[in-house]
């Protein structure tokens, strides 16, 4: 299977500014479906980096217990990731940081383990789910990225035993304490726009409407951290 | 290859715009386009209200909210302390009764206290429309504490079983989505968060592949955020469940581990 993205040798400040909202594309009689979230993946790459230009895969480290909400499927797609990313030319590598807090550089002694900025990425994605954020202060999000560059987070809210589970507010707190700034966010599809009804029903009192979006948070360095 | 054409009933997506997609022609910044929000609250009217229910719009601007809701043959009270507003307002109800909306709908000059509030009944839904909001003090200053106090005097209006949708616009500044904003105002006044969903403000269609152009610039609205809220006081709702919370961040510097290089 091949896709435009493929054929990818755009500059990305070419074109018009995109929606907020990116269709899920359907599965076709001749082409296989990439599902939504490979799909958002190749739209990322290639709208924000060139060809050449390094990725980083950053996936959630392991729980040591039970998660009580966590839902099979799509916490742990970074094998489908990493053929998204080489597949588009683009250098992949994956990360994941330590669930307990990093020491800092300091103590360490060794220096950064990514070495000089040109190693760094010019875009970072990662796949939060919003029940499982005990991870995200521990991530160095800053020396992740190389200047200018862009971390995606895709991550969604969840309505759980009546109460809204969103974790903007703790992915802008973790991001903006390393001096990164929400730019923009976006809505996934994760189902063809077909198979949405158009003819809105009543919700039975207390029910909770299927999720069938998730987020994609961009997050940039605030111009001052740029060089 | 499977072929599965269930429709999605009660989804967080909803399918409220009119403006074709593939023909938008650059930003939507509009204040308010009241074609679209006049849309996003019928929907929301449909789904979360009963024919013969009394919906409520505290901050009713032209009308919208009522219009629909009389329209959908609800009981419709709107609120507009603006004197141009609340002409607009009663203009855009009469116009609906004249037409043959089949609910009965009042405006209001003024929010009513629970002791003179003698109208329709109970309120059974509170729709409004927030934003966009005026840029300038940050997530947690002033205009936070009025964005509060704003989704905290709705409660006046509330009983047992009100639920509160707010149709958010689309904005970002301060660090944080004006959305994510109105849930922690929303909270701060007492209301349970619910719910956040998405309603559509452009005509997408299914596309044929992806042949997505690049463009890195900032994003053009094609949706509204609408929020949920249902009475923190009810029931069986004590309080949010919050397994994993994040951590204090560590210091700035922290040293990267090794990454795995898997593919080049």
């Amino acid at each position: 299977m091949t896709s435009d993205f493929d054929r990818d040798d755009h500059a990305p400040d070419s074109g018009g500014r995109p929606a907020t909202v990116w269709p899920c594309p359907p599965a076709t009689l001749d082409r296989e479906p990439t599902g939504w979230l490979q799909a958002a993946m190749e739209r990322l790459v290639a709208l924000h980096t060139h060809p050449g230009d390094p990725v980083l895969l950053l996936t959630p480290p392991p729980l040591t217990g039970p998660d009580p909400h966590r839902h099979a499927g799509n916490d742990d797609p970074a094998d489908d990731w990493i053929w998204a990313v080489a597949r588009l030319g683009r250098p992949a590598r994956v990360w994941t940081p330590p669930a307990s807090p990093l020491p800092s550089a300091s103590e360490s002694g060794s220096g950064p383990a990514l070495g000089p900025e040109a190693d760094r990425a010019a875009l970072v994605v990662t796949v939060v789910a919003p029940t499982r954020l005990d991870w995200i202060a521990h991530v160095p999000w800053s020396r992740l990225l190389a200047p200018g560059g862009t971390l995606a987070v895709i991550t969604r809210s969840d309505s759980i035993a009546g109460w809204l589970i969103d974790p903007t507010h703790d992915l802008t707190d973790a991001t903006g304490r390393h001096g990164l700034a929400l730019l923009d966010r976006f809505v996934l599809l994760e189902v063809p726009i077909d198979q949405l009804d158009r003819t809105p029903a009543p919700l039975p009192r207390g029910a909770a409407a299927r999720r069938v979006h998730s987020d994609l948070l961009l997050f940039t360095g605030l111009r001052s951290e740029r060089r | 290859m499977s072929r599965d054409r269930r429709r999605e009933r009660g989804a967080t997506v909803w399918l409220t715009g009119r403006r074709d997609a593939t023909h938008a022609d650059g930003p939507s910044d509009r204040p308010r386009d009241h074609t679209e929000t006049a849309a996003i609250a019928a929907h929301a009217i449909a789904v979360h209200s009963q024919p013969g229910t009394t919906v409520c719009d505290p901050n009713c601007g032209n009308g919208s909210v009522v219009v629909e809701a009389v329209r959908l043959r609800r009981h419709a009270v709107g609120i507009a302390a603006d004197p141009d507003a609340w002409r607009a307002a009663r203009a855009a109800l009469n116009a609906a009764k004249a037409h043959g909306a089949p609910g009965d709908g009042t405006v209001l000059d003024r929010q009513p206290d629970r002791w003179t509030w003698t109208g329709l009944g109970p309120v059974d839904l509170i729709l409004t429309v927030i934003g966009p909001v005026a840029d300038g003090d940050g997530v947690d200053g002033p205009r936070a504490d009025r964005l509060s106090t704003r989704i905290g005097g709705y409660r006046d209006l509330a009983g047992p079983r009100t639920l509160l949708v707010v149709i958010a616009t689309y904005q970002l500044d301060g660090g944080l989505d004006l959305a994510s904003r109105i849930v922690a105002a929303g909270r701060a006044a007492g209301w349970r968060p619910v719910q956040r969903v998405v309603a559509l403000t452009a005509a997408f269609h299914t596309p044929p592949s992806d042949t997505w152009p690049p463009a890195p610039d900032r994003a053009w609205p094609a949706h509204r955020d609408v929020i949920i809220f249902g009475d923190d006081a009810q029931a069986g709702h004590p309080r949010p469940p919050r397994p994993f919370p994040s951590r204090p961040a560590p210091a700035a510097d922290s040293p990267v581990g090794p990454a795995i290089r898997v593919a080049v």
